[in-house]
């Protein structure tokens, strides 16, 4: 059995005409030890995917429907008082904008320090050297004295590393990753994700990374999730996805990549991720799609179908590229 | 933390003067003078004159005060015109009433504000909220006079469950002191309250949305550590702030309801001198007030730095 089971997760939000909905039956799979990628645009409901399957939305006020099998059981059934036992301790979270997902008023240690003794009965000593072992952990530097300091004294990668230490303290069994590097500049971001990688090789924490960057996945995970308007749209490994797209949004996603000396002009997308509520019918992908057939793309429901979400795939041969460089197999 | 404290300690002798002098030069202004208040009904002006050479009020008007500013930086703030009481003395048998005054209605103010504001911040938008909102924009247009006046009436006039005036030592009882000062600590308190209440929330409000309580949430914090632990610190900055603002003007408040309550505070005394011109009293009380003010200005900045870290390593 898979770790983490998302199965069918539906989320909406409550809007100024009633309820609006930001995904449509979100499936899919994580195994213990393995990266998952979430891609996707700005809006393609990654985040709100992973919130949910925290039971982070429906404490906000939305309205969650479908399943969530983590670890043995059922995050969707239970209340906020039974998740957040859970929460920070098996399942966890870490952030895009670290250095806002920091409390100001608090210094770092005592952040990490009290994730720690909200899960685990150890002493206010103990829960403080725990803290600044984790800081030393995510190689900080100087981690006694930086645990003593406030989020401001930290750099964009610093922070990171920070909200890394605190959302695994406790050791949790899987960590959604929300576009950890995003913030951060190239160099920063290479070492946040070595970091991630050699976490991940150390404890066997099973990661979900999301990420509107392709090339970001593929040197992290094993299987890909892509969304796009809410819906998951393909499922497949990475070597799979990146070799044979099957779905014309996944191609186009590939050809976003920029690399050095492909010798190929980048694409981007034309138009935009529709917004909540103004959904098209049928493939909701269709008026961007290059491949579409009008009468046939723009009617009907679409369901996923052997992991593809397109009546046309197929008929269509779609380019891929091969895996950048530097994928561990 | 020194900058934070030392640079407006620097302050306070300029302050000082720049108040101490304008008091002086409105009393000159005004019409009259500490001769025609003392000299009785129907003086005659040899009278008067006599008086006010006394007081030596003849004299040029800056060398009088550089005289008081002389005297005071030796400690000496004169006598009073009319009872010839060294200020001093008067100063140091009021103050204790008109501080237990403050004190009382600054906790009452913080405690109700607080929780006022909690309970709205905690159900935005729902039935507890716009209650608060609606009571504390009341409490903030009502003068605390009139509130006062309407104690009175209430609970000292038609059912005597309060005193209506007069002030018990701390000294005496603790129980009989605040016994004597709820009805105008309240009267006092309403404003402030209203003000920390309708501030707390929307500044609890502004913080619920922010990504850090998020990420404790995500951590496994539950609802009542991330309001009470996370939230409130954050919020309690801009509270400070206000906060401090009211107490200088709590304290402009006690002249009023001293005078409704006869407490024998500064309030009481200063609406008593103010009319008789008594100068050197006038000067005392307003210096005293002044320092006050300041101080607890400076407590309040410096509070900041222990609220909000970004000040502490910032100026």
């Amino acid at each position: 059995m898979s770790l983490l089971s998302v199965r069918d997760l539906s989320v909406s939000f409550r809007g100024p005409g009633g309820w609006v909905p930001v995904t449509d039956r979100v499936s899919f799979d994580v195994e213990a030890g393995t990266t998952v990628g979430l891609v996707g645009e700005s809006g393609s409901g990654k985040t709100v995917t992973a919130l949910s399957a925290m039971g982070l939305t429906r404490a906000q006020g939305a309205r969650v429907t479908g399943q969530v099998l983590f670890d043995g059981e059922d995050l969707s059934t239970l209340s906020q008082r039974e998740l957040s036992t859970r929460r920070g301790a098996t399942i966890s979270m870490i952030f895009q904008q670290a250095i806002r997902t920091l409390d100001p008023a608090f210094t770092v240690g005592e952040q990490i320090a009290e994730s720690v003794r909200r899960h685990e009965k150890v002493p206010r000593k103990e829960a403080w050297r725990r803290a600044v072992a984790m800081l030393d952990r995510v190689h900080i530097p100087r981690a006694a004295e930086r645990a003593k300091e406030y989020p401001h004294t930290f750099s964009g990668g610093m922070s990171q590393r920070a909200m890394i230490a605190m959302a695994l303290a406790c050791s949790p069994k899987l960590v959604f990753a929300d576009e950890p590097t995003t913030a951060l500049d190239v160099t920063v971001q290479a070492r946040i994700l070595d970091l991630l990688r050699e976490i991940q090789r150390d404890t066997g924490i099973a990661v979900v990374f999301i990420s509107h960057d392709l090339g970001v996945i593929a040197e992290l995970a094993q299987q890909v999730v892509v969304m796009y308007a809410g819906q998951v749209v393909e499922r497949a490994s990475v070597e799979e996805l990146f070799l044979h797209p099957r779905h014309p949004y996944t191609a186009g996603l590939l050809n976003a990549i920029p690399a050095v000396g492909r010798g190929r002009r980048l694409v981007s997308i034309p138009g935009n991720v529709p917004a909540p509520g103004s959904m098209p019918t049928g493939c909701r992908f269709h008026p961007r799609c290059p491949h579409e057939v009008p009468g046939r793309c723009d009617v009907g429901p679409l369901d996923l179908e052997d992991d593809v979400r397109c009546l046309r795939s197929g008929e269509l041969t779609l380019l891929g590229i091969p895996t950048p460089t530097g994928v561990p197999s | 933390m020194l900058k934070l404290v030392g640079r407006p300690l620097a302050a306070l002798v300029p302050t000082l003067l720049v108040v101490t002098f304008s008091v002086f030069l409105l009393v000159e202004l005004a019409p009259g003078d500490a001769g025609y208040a003392l000299a009785g009904e129907n003086p005659s002006p040899e009278a008067v004159e006599a008086i006010r050479r006394e007081l030596r009020l003849d004299e040029p008007l800056l060398q009088r005060y550089l005289e008081w500013v002389w005297h005071a930086l030796q400690g000496d703030l004169g006598r009073s015109y009319l009872s010839n009481q060294p200020v001093s003395e008067l100063l140091v048998q009021r103050l204790p009433v008109t501080l237990s005054l403050g004190v009382v209605s600054l906790v009452l103010a913080v405690v109700a504000g607080f929780a006022l504001g909690i309970a709205a911040a905690s159900r935005p938008g729902r039935l507890v909220d716009r209650v608060v909102t609606a009571v504390s924009s009341v409490m903030l247009a009502i003068p605390s006079f009139w509130l006062a006046l309407v104690l009175v009436l209430i609970f000292a006039v038609s059912r005597t469950i309060f005193p209506t005036l007069g002030y018990a030592e701390l000294s005496q009882g603790a129980g009989d002191w605040l016994y004597h000062l709820t009805l105008p600590a309240v009267a006092l308190a309403m404003n402030p309250a209203a003000t920390v209440a309708l501030q707390l929330k929307s500044a609890l409000i502004a913080e619920e949305g922010s990504d850090y309580l998020m990420a404790a949430r995500a951590k496994g914090l539950t609802a009542s550590s991330l309001l009470f632990k996370h939230a409130l610190k954050n919020a309690a900055v801009p509270v400070v702030a206000v906060l401090g603002f009211r107490i200088a003007a709590l304290l402009g408040g006690t002249v009023i309801i001293e005078t409704i309550f006869v407490l024998p505070g500064l309030g009481l005394l200063a609406q008593q001198t103010a009319i008789n011109q008594d100068v050197p009293v006038i000067l005392g009380i307003v210096t005293v007030t002044t320092l006050f003010v300041m101080i607890v200005n400076i407590i309040v900045d410096a509070s900041y730095g222990l609220i909000n870290p970004k000040l502490r390593g910032a100026r």
